[in-house]
C-alpha cells in the first residue's frame, strides 16, 4: 500500500516537474496577442549576453522559417532580471523590436525547458514544436 | 604583590575590551535612494569606488555596461557614460592588437592567423551589405566593467567588441577586446591605454576581469584556459598578471591556489574573477572559496579566523563528489553544498582590512544566500570586529559593500524589486 502511494506521489511529482505551466503560457500568449494560426518563439535571454547567445537563436529562427517549421510567429525575449525597468537595457543593447517579458528565473521550468535551452517554439495550444539547447 | 594585582586588572580589562569588540554591531545611520534614469539603469553592481574627498560614488554595472557618478549625500546622478559604438573605432585606431591565437603543430606552438582590428567603415568596405551590418556589426555589446578613480581622473577596464581582419585576408570577424580607457572626472576626454598582448606567454585578460593600480603597475586578472592543453600542464594556472605603465607585460604575479588545482576544478571556480583591493600600503588578493587574504607586496598571508566553515576539508569532499559523478562541470548548488562560505569583497578600512563573506544554504538544486559575514582584521592578522548582515531588509537585498574613507562610513548598497537601489551608511559600534 505504502509503495503504491509512493509510486503515485512520485508520478504526480514527475508530471508536475515536467509539465507546462498553463497559466504562465497564457500570460505570454496574452502579452503577444497570439492568434490560433501563429507560433510563439521564446528566446531565453539575460542582460549583457554576448552577441553569440543572441545571434544563434535568431539565426535558428531564420532557418526554421526557411524549412517551413515556423510559418507565422511572434518573437518574445524572456529576459532574466529583477525589474521591468531593466528590460529597457536589453531593448537598447540589442535594438530589440519585438516582444519582451521579464523572467524571474523560473521561466525555463514553467515552459518545461532545460536550463541549457535558449530557444523554444510553441503552437497556440502550448505544444512544443521545437527546442534548441 | 600590589603591582601583580594591577597587571591582572589590566589583563582582565583588555580581555573584556577585545571580547566586546568581537561582539560589536554594525548600525545603520541613514538611507539614500540612488537615482536612475532611462539611460542609466543598474541591473547589478560590478564595482563601486569612492572619490578621495568622499563626495562622489562611481558605480560600474558590467551588465548594462554603463558607468555613473552619484552624489554621496543626495544619491543624484552627477554624470554617466554609455559605452557606445565609437569605442570600437577608438580601439581599432589605437595600437591595440587582437590576442594572438596559438595551436600545436608538429609539437611546436605556432600562431594560427595574424589578425588586426579595423574600424566599422573599413569593415563595411570589405564586407558591405545591410544584412551583414544587422547580423554582425549591429549586435555589438560594449561595457565599462570595472571603473576606478586614479590620480588623473577615472580609469575603466572595458570589454569592447571590435571587427578584426586576418592578414592576409582570409576572414573577418568580431572579437571582444579588454582595454583600459581613461577619462577626466566629468567622464570626458576619453583616451585608450592599450595593453601589449603580442607574446604567446601572456595569458589573455578575460571579459569579467578585475584590476588594481599599485605603485604605477597594473595588476590585472588574467587566465589562460588553453594553457593546460597546449603546455600539457594542469598545475600553476596563471590568474594575475602585472603590466607596467606603458602597457607592457612584466610577469605573472599569482597562480591559482593549491586547493583549486588539487580539486581539479581549476578555473571552474574562478568564472567571475580574483578578488583584488589596494591601499597605499599593499595590494590584497583572495579567491572566492579560500580562507585567507594574500598581501602581495609583503608576501604575507592573512588567515581568516572564526569562520563558521572549514573550507580546506570541503575541497576534498567536493573533489570526491566530482569523481563519483564523473564530471568536474559543477553548478553553484553543488559547489555551495560543499563550500557554503564565499568571500565577496576585500575592503581596506583606514589601517585595517575588512572581509565580506556570504553564507549559502542548499535545498535540492536551489541555493539561498542566508546572510553576510563582515570581519575586521588588523594587518597583523588579529581579528578585531565581526558582525553578520542580513541579506534582506526593508530596503531590499544586499548587493555591494564598500567604505567611504573620507567620511569614515561603511556603505551598503541594496536593491528592491519595487523601490530600486539605495545606499545605507553604517558605522561599526
Amino acid at each position: 500500500m505504502g509503495l503504491r502511494i509512493s509510486i503515485l506521489l512520485f508520478m504526480f511529482y514527475s508530471l508536475n516537474l515536467y509539465s507546462l505551466d498553463e497559466n504562465y503560457f497564457n500570460e505570454l500568449k496574452t502579452k503577444v496577442n497570439l492568434q490560433k494560426d501563429e507560433q510563439l518563439v521564446v528566446l531565453f535571454q539575460s542582460i549583457g549576453n554576448c552577441s553569440r547567445c543572441y545571434v544563434l537563436p535568431l539565426d535558428q529562427v531564420s532557418k526554421l522559417k526557411q524549412e517551413g517549421k515556423v510559418t507565422k510567429c511572434k518573437l518574445l525575449a524572456l529576459v532574466i532580471c529583477d525589474r521591468d525597468l531593466e528590460l529597457n537595457i536589453y531593448k537598447k543593447q540589442h535594438a530589440w523590436k519585438y516582444y519582451l517579458y521579464r523572467d524571474d528565473g523560473k521561466g525555463h521550468k514553467r515552459l518545461e525547458a532545460k536550463e541549457t535551452t535558449y530557444l523554444s517554439v510553441f503552437d497556440y495550444y502550448g505544444k512544443k514544436i521545437y527546442e534548441m539547447e | 604583590m600590589k603591582q601583580n594585582k594591577y597587571y591582572l586588572k589590566v589583563i582582565v580589562l583588555l580581555f573584556f575590551v577585545s571580547i566586546s569588540n568581537l561582539f560589536s554591531k554594525i548600525s545603520i545611520e541613514s538611507k539614500t535612494t540612488i537615482e536612475e534614469n532611462e539611460d542609466c539603469i543598474f541591473q547589478t553592481i560590478s564595482y563601486i569606488d569612492v572619490s578621495n574627498d568622499g563626495n562622489r560614488i562611481l558605480i560600474s554595472d558590467a551588465q548594462s555596461g554603463t558607468i555613473c557618478q552619484i552624489n554621496y549625500s543626495s544619491g543624484k546622478i552627477i554624470n554617466y557614460l554609455v559605452p557606445d559604438l565609437t569605442l570600437c573605432d577608438i580601439v581599432a585606431n589605437s595600437t591595440a592588437r587582437p590576442y594572438k591565437q596559438w595551436e600545436m603543430k608538429n609539437n611546436k606552438v605556432v600562431e594560427t592567423l595574424n589578425w588586426k582590428f579595423i574600424t566599422f567603415k573599413q569593415a563595411e568596405n570589405i564586407y558591405p551589405g545591410k544584412q551583414n551590418q544587422e547580423t554582425m556589426f549591429g549586435l555589438i555589446i560594449n561595457n565599462f566593467s570595472i571603473s576606478k578613480y586614479n590620480k588623473t581622473g577615472i580609469i575603466s577596464l572595458s570589454n569592447i567588441d571590435v571587427p578584426k581582419i586576418s592578414d592576409p585576408f582570409v576572414s573577418i570577424f568580431v572579437q571582444g577586446a579588454t582595454e583600459f580607457f581613461q577619462f577626466d572626472n566629468n567622464l570626458k576626454g576619453i583616451k585608450i591605454f592599450p595593453l601589449n598582448q603580442e607574446n604567446k606567454d601572456i595569458p589573455p585578460i578575460p571579459a569579467s576581469s578585475n584590476f588594481c593600480i599599485f605603485k604605477n603597475y597594473y595588476y590585472i586578472t588574467s587566465l589562460d584556459p588553453s594553457r593546460a592543453s597546449v603546455d600539457k600542464k594542469s598545475d600553476s594556472l596563471p590568474i594575475l598578471a602585472v603590466y607596467d605603465k606603458n602597457g607592457n607585460f612584466i610577469k605573472i604575479k599569482r597562480y591559482l591556489p593549491y586547493y583549486y588545482e588539487f580539486s581539479e576544478l581549476g578555473y571552474t571556480l574562478t568564472d567571475r574573477s580574483l578578488l583584488l583591493a589596494n591601499d597605499e600600503d599593499d595590494l590584497y588578493a583572495s579567491f572566492w572559496f579560500v580562507d585567507y587574504i594574500d598581501f602581495l607586496n609583503k608576501s604575507y598571508h592573512l588567515k581568516l579566523k572564526d569562520l563558521p566553515y572549514a573550507q580546506k576539508d570541503d575541497f576534498r569532499k567536493l573533489k570526491k563528489y566530482c569523481l563519483e559523478k564523473g564530471s568536474f562541470d559543477v553548478h553553484y548548488y553543488e559547489i555551495f553544498r560543499f563550500l557554503p562560505l564565499m568571500i565577496n569583497n576585500i575592503i581596506p578600512v583606514k589601517n585595517d582590512i575588512a572581509v565580506l563573506s556570504s553564507i549559502y544554504t542548499v535545498t535540492g538544486k536551489e541555493y539561498i544566500l542566508k546572510e553576510y559575514y563582515l570581519q575586521l582584521y588588523h594587518k597583523t592578522g588579529e581579528l578585531v570586529k565581526q558582525d553578520t548582515i542580513s541579506n534582506n531588509n526593508k530596503n531590499g537585498a544586499l548587493k555591494y559593500v564598500t567604505y567611504n574613507k573620507a567620511k569614515n562610513k561603511l556603505l551598503l548598497f541594496r536593491k528592491d524589486d519595487k523601490k530600486g537601489w539605495s545606499m545605507e551608511t553604517a558605522k561599526w559600534d
